[in-house]
């Protein structure tokens, strides 16, 4: 039976130390919850300890004795494994294969197939792992029933050591009960769980001892039980000073001005089904108004992507009235939201904002509102396009070698101010902004802010939707928090961050 | 908007290498390597009348390899090029029947109209397939090969099938629906020339207009093309049926042009040296048009070889094999890291210096 010991262990990725100098120590028989925000370190720590990544230095002990992984199977020959949020199984295999292929040996020709059926079903049972025939195809099963199966694999491939990375976040309520029921049987049978999360809730439930990570250090390690969920809050989150120059302001209400124009965007009780893996929204409610910033906070998969769907077109709310200008929509694609002045500066530049195989000026080109407002009529002008290019590359300080040099050959802040200049550059009225200064440097954020304040003042509203709190509080008028498909808030004035921090991670759901 | 130097320089190499590899195979075999190259250069571009053989041949590699081209540009794989041409031929042939009596001018306008819809038409089946039941296209394309062949087979001997009753094949096109020959006794035709104007049509399409740049977002990365509010389904089948349109035109101008009549066999798989024709041709309109008349060029010369120095002209074949294999080879990233300190200028030096170590 394992005790696992990090100590003093660092891992650092080009331009940030992701993990600091850290020392914890796991015992055998107990669930220890791996605390933090986006970016606290906690994959990366649990990776150091899966095999999938070295450290710089500092040591893994095993039972005391000293370990260093090459590859995650390495790990898993001194028992520890890693069930990852995103499951690595086959979908066109079946249970068993997909179990038999986690085994070591696996090479072997003969494969006893009716022996590894048994074996399967006997470890489903003596865990309470409810699983379909282990004939199954993957492809077939639910969400939860894949999760199951990435359990059994480890449990049978002999790992006692479990890294459970986020296994919540796609599960729905009965299925995260059915597996905390799991977890205290293996706990019993003297496993260590690691479970990763950024859900208080979850963490009382089912902890008995627990790690906060913030910026790559260690916060502290403690009993579950002598702890509070605010205290717990307070210290992934740390502490937020408001900015001195600038104060959350409330909602613009109808009795505040004297002509009232319709919100640019609104949203009633707008409730969305889930795609698979995904997170269903019940019934959000919001509206953005010219001149103001409103901020969404909340840690990744908590809706994020869906409800950037709903706003681009992508998906239709099941329930709910989705208004644009005063305009009720029914059917939408994103070609409408575009046309309605839709812009989005979206989280993933590479695979969304960008085709990095063409040049700088033909992603400043790359979507339909800018070709709408290139000159009428079906040609494209090059000599136009480079001039535009040009004042682009000139205005946002984007360093190329030239226009027509591929997007690819770009620094990630350069790619990134050419999706803002290009989404910027037909001044829309209603801007949805998805962490758009993550991965850059501290210049490159400023900028992007600068950016966004000043069209904001140009009329324009900016939904801003983002894991890191500094930005949301450097600039949002009025901050929500999304927190397992629903949207929180506002937080109020000077209990803004810790509200917030409760909120998003699922100790209170008001303000 | 142009091939990248390392591409063209993976090019060169491909030429190289495969220049290597037939010295190699011609020398195992005994066979004078100088006579073979000289032969082919002489079968392809020896004279006048050698070269307007290289054009006719490069005609409908050239608008099927358009065809393979547009699409790639969209993301997608025409593998049908070969059955939208047959359709386009088949079609030119049964409408030949009943305009006879036109002018020519109106006759010959007619057989492009019709040809590019046919083409336009069974490369509409594939792409109904693709978005109302997501049947990837690679397949599709294939498959509707293969009922294009036995559709044509069916009706030369059935219901087109010429009044004579001789031989399986259709009537000749009437005299008006011939395309001229610009410089008889040379089959040189007006096809080849409008072969060109279309080139320069699609390359026009594709980098000056905004449909083809919404055409080229949705090939470059589908995703992003969505984000940005481009319609990608409506995008796909445009490219796909444009491209149809393109292959189906190969036909009607091979049967307009050249052959006057469609029997089996009538298309020595051209659609499928279109994909061979639009990879060399590194998806530029500029290079496929080189590249088609490097496939033509090789296709006359090597019926040169055949008949004076005894090598069989499916030598044509294995060298337009070999560069697609080298090229392909070269594309890998490795490998283009590599290429990458390569220069054009070194690349274009060594082939001169293979090319005349080969010719003596």
């Amino acid at each position: 039976m394992p005790d696992v010991s990090v100590r003093d262990i660092t891992k650092s990725f080009p331009g940030t130390l992701a993990v600091d100098h850290v020392s914890i120590d796991f015992h055998a028989g107990e669930v220890h919850a791996i605390l933090g925000e986006n970016g606290a370190g906690k994959s990366t720590l649990m990776h150091l300890l899966s095999g999938l990544y070295r450290p710089d230095s500092g040591t893994i002990l095993i039972n005391g004795h000293p370990h260093q992984f090459s590859s995650p199977r390495a790990a898993l020959a001194a028992g520890i494994v890693m069930v990852h949020q995103h499951f690595m199984l086959i979908p066109s295999f079946t249970i068993a294969e997909n179990i038999l292929l986690a085994l070591p040996g696996s090479s072997q020709r003969r494969i006893d197939r009716k022996a590894l059926v048994q074996q399967v079903t006997t470890l489903a049972a003596q865990f309470g792992l409810k699983i379909e025939s282990p004939d199954t195809l993957i492809a077939a099963l639910s969400v939860g029933s894949q999760q199951r199966v990435e359990i059994l694999k480890a449990l049978a491939a002999s790992a006692r050591v479990l890294i459970l990375d986020e296994p919540t976040a796609v599960l729905t309520p009965a299925e995260v009960d059915n597996l905390f029921t799991v977890l205290r049987r293996l706990k019993q049978e003297r496993y260590l769980i690691l479970l990763i999360t950024h859900k208080i809730p979850e963490v009382l439930a089912v902890a008995d001892r627990l790690s906060v990570l913030r910026r790559g250090r260690l916060v502290i390690t403690t009993n579950t039980y002598a702890t509070t969920p605010q205290e717990l809050a307070q210290l992934m989150i740390g502490e937020l000073p408001l900015p001195a120059t600038r104060s959350l302001s409330p909602p613009l209400t109808g009795s505040d001005s004297k002509s009232t124009p319709p919100p640019l965007l609104f949203l009633d009780n707008v409730s969305a089904s889930a795609s698979p893996g995904g997170i269903v929204l019940h019934n959000l409610s919001l509206d953005l108004r010219p001149k103001e910033i409103v901020g969404i906070a909340g840690v990744d998969g908590n809706g994020q992507t869906e409800l950037i769907e709903i706003l681009l077109g992508f998906r239709q709310p099941m329930q709910g009235t989705f208004n644009i200008k005063g305009a009720q929509l029914t059917q939408t694609t994103p070609t409408q939201m575009r046309d309605l002045g839709v812009a989005l500066i979206p989280q993933d530049r590479r695979q969304e904002g960008l085709a990095l195989s063409l040049s700088v000026e033909e992603n400043l080109l790359f979507n339909t509102q800018r070709l709408a407002a290139l000159s009428p009529g079906l040609f494209l002008n090059p000599n136009d396009i480079r001039q535009f290019a040009i004042a682009q590359i000139d205005r946002f300080g984007i360093r190329t070698s030239s226009p027509a040099a591929p997007v690819s050959s770009l620094s990630g802040g350069n790619q990134q101010r050419v999706v803002i200049a290009r989404e910027l550059a037909t001044h829309p009225q209603i801007i949805i902004a998805a962490n758009p200064t993550r991965g850059l440097d501290l210049g490159a954020t400023d900028y992007v802010h600068r950016t966004l304040r000043e069209h904001c003042q140009r009329d324009a509203g900016v939904i801003l939707i983002s894991t890191d709190l500094d930005e949301i509080f450097a600039l949002s008028h009025r901050i929500y928090a999304l927190y397992q498909g629903r949207l929180l808030g506002p937080v109020a004035g000077a209990t803004g961050p810790n509200t917030l921090g409760q909120m998003m991670t699922g100790v209170t759901t008001s303000s | 908007m142009t091939a990248r130097p390392t591409s063209l320089v993976s090019l060169l190499l491909a030429l190289i290498s495969a220049a290597i590899v037939i010295t190699i195979g011609l020398s195992f075999a005994g066979i004078s390597v100088s006579s073979v190259f000289a032969n082919l250069w002489l079968g392809a571009a020896g004279d006048a009348y050698r070269l307007s053989e290289t054009a006719v041949k490069a005609c409908p590699l050239l608008f099927t390899g358009l065809a393979v081209m547009l699409a790639l540009h969209a993301g997608l794989w025409n593998i049908g090029a070969e059955g939208q041409l047959l359709l386009g031929a088949l079609a030119t042939a049964w409408v030949g029947q009943y305009i006879a009596a036109l002018s020519s001018a109106l006759a010959i306008v007619i057989v492009v109209a019709v040809s590019l819809s046919a083409g336009f038409l069974w490369a509409g089946c594939a792409a109904y397939l693709k978005q109302k039941h997501n049947v990837n296209e690679v397949i599709s394309t294939l498959m509707l090969n293969f009922v294009a062949v036995y559709l044509v087979s069916y009706s030369v001997h059935g219901p087109l099938m010429e009044v004579a009753g001789q031989y399986p094949q259709t009537n000749p096109l009437p005299v008006t629906a011939t395309l001229p020959r610009l410089f008889p006794p040379a089959r040189f035709h007006l096809g080849i020339l409008l072969a060109l104007v279309v080139a320069l049509t699609v390359w026009i399409f594709l980098f000056r207009t905004k449909a083809g740049f919404r055409l080229r977002a949705t090939g470059a990365n589908p995703t992003a093309a969505r984000f940005a509010g481009i319609a990608v389904e409506r995008e796909v089948t445009i490219a796909f049926v444009l491209s149809g349109a393109l292959a189906g035109l190969a036909g009607g101008i091979e049967v307009s042009g050249i052959t006057q009549r469609v029997y089996e066999k009538f298309s020595p798989g051209y659609g499928y040296t279109a994909i061979a024709v639009a990879l060399v041709g590194q998806r530029s309109p500029v290079g496929v048009v080189l590249a088609a008349l490097f496939f033509g060029a090789l296709d006359a010369g090597a019926s040169a070889v055949q008949r004076t120095v005894g090598v069989s002209s499916v030598l044509a074949s294995v060298i337009q094999a070999i560069v697609v294999l080298f090229l392909a080879a070269y594309s890998t990233d490795t490998i283009q890291r590599l290429i990458s300190r390569i220069s054009t200028r070194f690349a274009l030096l060594l082939l001169v210096g293979v090319a005349f170590l080969c010719s003596h």
